[in-house]
């Protein structure tokens, strides 16, 4: 008698224990981030990562997602591509995720990518450009951002229409370098760069494609300086890229025009290396900041509260990577995974195609609108844009295109002589007005 | 063209200065311990890392910030070789290797972790100065103080390892340790001096690397492999051979930055390495084993 009452007692002990922990678990749902961490790409993979945080953390105060179920991030360290797959598989089999948020690198990402689409997982990359990703047949992955080739088509083009004609120049006069990273990111901006300006008819009269590896650049740059380029496209990440520019300054390598496509040219670092130096610097490449006439009131209401969410997080002001970062996974929160309250990825893709949302309704300069599974490249954004920003004591502005614009691209000085004042500032500013 | 020569010339003499000037320390290692550290290139981003916060924080000047940097990292050293590097030293290659490779790891999430992986830079220390001029060439001040530095640094270690009696029993321990410790010589001693003096020169090669490269918690990957290309080719026990060869290896750098496509910059120094091991697998100025 005794023992068939601790049994029975056991048994309702049992039974509660797992209603409890079924009660607990039905009102959650674990999304992966997998992100570089750590590595090389750290500084802009975490800036992404932080970025989708702040989206989750938005969506949560709203009720979450999915039939009011919290969402919680378990995240994933793709430092290098075999880790971001390692990861990815770690996060579905281990950890039960169906939907990622990542993952800033093109080379990390393609074997995420891949793992995930095996696997019938959700995958919504944020910023990674290159072209292949989307054209790859894999139907469960969506892409919010640029590819590399509207990025070095920009490049092209802000060069061939502004920067020529700045200097009263024709395409046909133009000389144009471009240095990039040899790897998918760099094959796919600047690459592209080169091929459409070619397109474009300006006299590209170098392509230098260089590893993560080199520590010096100036053998490199004392080619590039006989050349005596007018624009030079230093396609970088953050290190490499503040290397490249304090190089050129070293040798006297004066072109009329930096552009940058890569993380460096729009961190404060590049001003603390350069000084002064930093600015006039182009940055073309997926971005925020567009002028805010342009954008509507829900825009603004969401951007300030992505801002101030960010600021209270972290610490700093958001960089690039996180609004973008965070407009890719809002969107997929806010737009597309509050439509349906079961967690059926086939279904939850054909709503992704079905969302439409304006270019003015983020301030990217970008809307949303996913290229449905039986289009050439499926899951990549319709709606998306780069845009032209200039680098004037460590903030960028808006240039190109016009109607995103909030000044005129001026004319760089060269080294020493890149001081810029406030008034200058408001004065370009109100020449847009 | 004869310009452009003299330029590149120049350039890889100054880089080839910072090569010797990283990778002497690894050579006081090598030589006498026998042992492969595969965290040198770490000690040399913590270097660089420390003269950035010394720089940042109480504006100390790079070049004044070793009178603080080469006594903290003789220190930093002593203690890495008393607890992580001793322990290993009778055990087989294979844990020795994977002990420093280990000590590597935590020294990068170390600094990832403390100081994020934000590049750090600081402005040129000579701000406003451009520089000199040679042979119509320009070389920043900080380029020059690289060479400045490490000449003189290898002439004394040279003049230590020579002259001394310290600098005497490190070498014979880097030729019989057996044959030292039958003579008397403590052999555990040598090799906290060997490792602390290797750190020490780390350490002041990352305040003099710093005002000319940014740091972030990778870049030591890079400086410790051409460490290793600029000892082996240099004779692994050599400390004049480490600091010419680092001078050829610059110029290697240079010449073929400027010829070759730069995808293929980074293996010219290896394909040399491997001509010459080939021929010489001592090293240009290597000792033959007895």
């Amino acid at each position: 008698m005794k023992l068939s009452k601790k049994i029975m007692g056991s048994v309702v002990v049992i039974i509660l224990f797992f209603c409890l922990s079924t009660f607990g678990y039905s009102q959650e749902i674990k999304v992966g981030s997998v992100h570089p961490l750590t590595g090389p790409r750290a500084l802009p993979g975490i800036e992404s990562h932080n970025g989708t945080e702040i989206a989750v953390d938005m969506q949560n105060s709203l009720g979450g997602i999915l039939g009011g179920k919290r969402i919680r991030i378990v995240k994933g360290d793709a430092k290098d591509p075999e880790a971001a797959a390692s990861e990815t598989e770690r996060l579905i089999s281990t950890e039960g995720v169906k939907i990622i948020f990542g993952t800033y690198s093109s080379t990390c990402g393609a074997p995420a990518h891949q793992v995930a689409g095996r696997r019938g997982v959700l995958y919504f990359e944020n910023i990674a450009t290159e072209d292949t990703l989307t054209q790859r047949g894999n139907k469960f992955l969506i892409r919010f951002n640029n590819k590399g080739s509207q990025i070095g088509e920009m490049i092209a083009d802000y060069s061939a229409n502004f920067i020529a004609p700045m200097y009263n120049k024709k395409p046909t006069e133009l000389k144009m370098v471009v240095v990039r990273l040899n790897d998918a990111w760099g094959t796919a901006i600047g690459g592209t760069a080169v091929k459409k300006s070619k397109e474009a008819k300006i006299n590209v009269v170098g392509d230098f494609p260089y590893d993560l590896s080199v520590i010096d650049f100036k053998a490199m740059l004392i080619k590039i300086k006989s050349l005596d380029p007018d624009v030079i496209v230093f396609n970088s990440y953050a290190t490499d890229g503040i290397n490249l520019m304090k190089a050129a300054r070293s040798i006297d390598l004066k072109p009329k025009a930096i552009i940058g496509s890569g993380v460096w040219a729009c961190i404060p670092e590049t001003g603390k290396a350069l000084g002064d130096d930093a600015n006039y610097i182009y940055d073309i490449e997926s971005g925020f900041g567009v002028n805010p006439k342009y954008i509507s009131e829900k825009a603004k209401k969401i951007t300030a509260e992505f801002e101030k969410r960010y600021k209270e997080k972290f610490g700093v002001e958001p960089p690039s990577n996180s609004y973008l970062a965070f407009w890719s996974a809002w969107i997929a929160l806010h737009e597309i995974l509050t439509k349906t309250s079961e967690l059926d990825t086939q279904k939850i893709r054909i709503i992704a195609s079905e969302i439409d949302i304006s270019e003015k309704d983020t301030n990217t300069g970008m809307g949303a609108k996913y290229a449905p599974t039986d289009h050439p490249d499926a899951g990549h954004n319709l709606k998306s844009t780069p845009i032209v920003r200039q680098r004037f004591n460590d903030k960028l502005y808006v240039v190109y295109p016009t109607k995103f614009a909030v000044c005129k691209g001026q004319k760089d000085p060269g080294w020493g002589k890149k001081k810029v004042s406030d008034e200058q500032i408001i004065n370009w500013l109100k020449e847009m007005k | 063209m004869e310009k452009i020569f003299i330029e590149l010339l120049i350039n890889g003499i100054v880089l080839g200065s910072i090569f010797a000037l990283f990778s002497i320390g690894l050579t006081l290692i090598f030589g006498i311990m026998k042992i492969v550290n595969f965290a040198h290139g770490e000690y040399i981003m913590l270097g660089m890392y420390a003269s950035f916060w010394l720089f940042s924080l109480m504006g100390i000047n790079p070049y004044l910030s070793i009178i603080i940097i080469a006594p903290l990292f003789f220190f930093i050293g002593y203690l890495s070789q008393k607890f992580v590097i001793q322990p290993i030293l009778n055990s087989p290659m294979v844990a020795q290797l994977l002990a420093t490779v280990g000590l590597g790891i935590v020294m990068q999430n170390f600094a990832l972790l403390f100081w994020s992986a934000d590049p750090r830079s600081i402005q040129e220390v000579f701000i406003g100065r451009q520089g000199i001029e040679m042979l119509g060439v320009k070389i920043s001040y900080e380029e020059l103080m690289a060479f400045i530095i490490a000449t003189p640094m290898n002439i004394c270690l040279f003049i230590f390892l020579k002259y001394t009696k310290l600098g005497k029993a490190l070498r014979a321990t880097s030729q019989d340790m057996q044959a030292a410790k039958l003579m008397g010589i403590d052999v555990d001693k040598i090799y906290w001096i060997a490792f602390a003096i290797s750190s020490a020169s780390v350490g002041i090669a990352g305040s003099v690397i710093l005002p000319i490269y940014p740091v972030n918690p990778t870049i030591g990957i890079n400086f410790g492999l051409i460490a290793f290309v600029v000892v082996i080719l240099g004779g692994i026990t050599s400390i004049n051979g480490t600091f010419i060869t680092g001078i050829i290896i610059g110029i290697i750098d240079s010449f073929s930055g400027y010829l070759l496509p730069s995808v293929f910059k980074e293996s010219s120094f290896f394909i040399i390495l491997l001509l010459i091991l080939w021929f010489r697998p001592i090293g240009l100025f290597g000792r033959a084993l007895a």
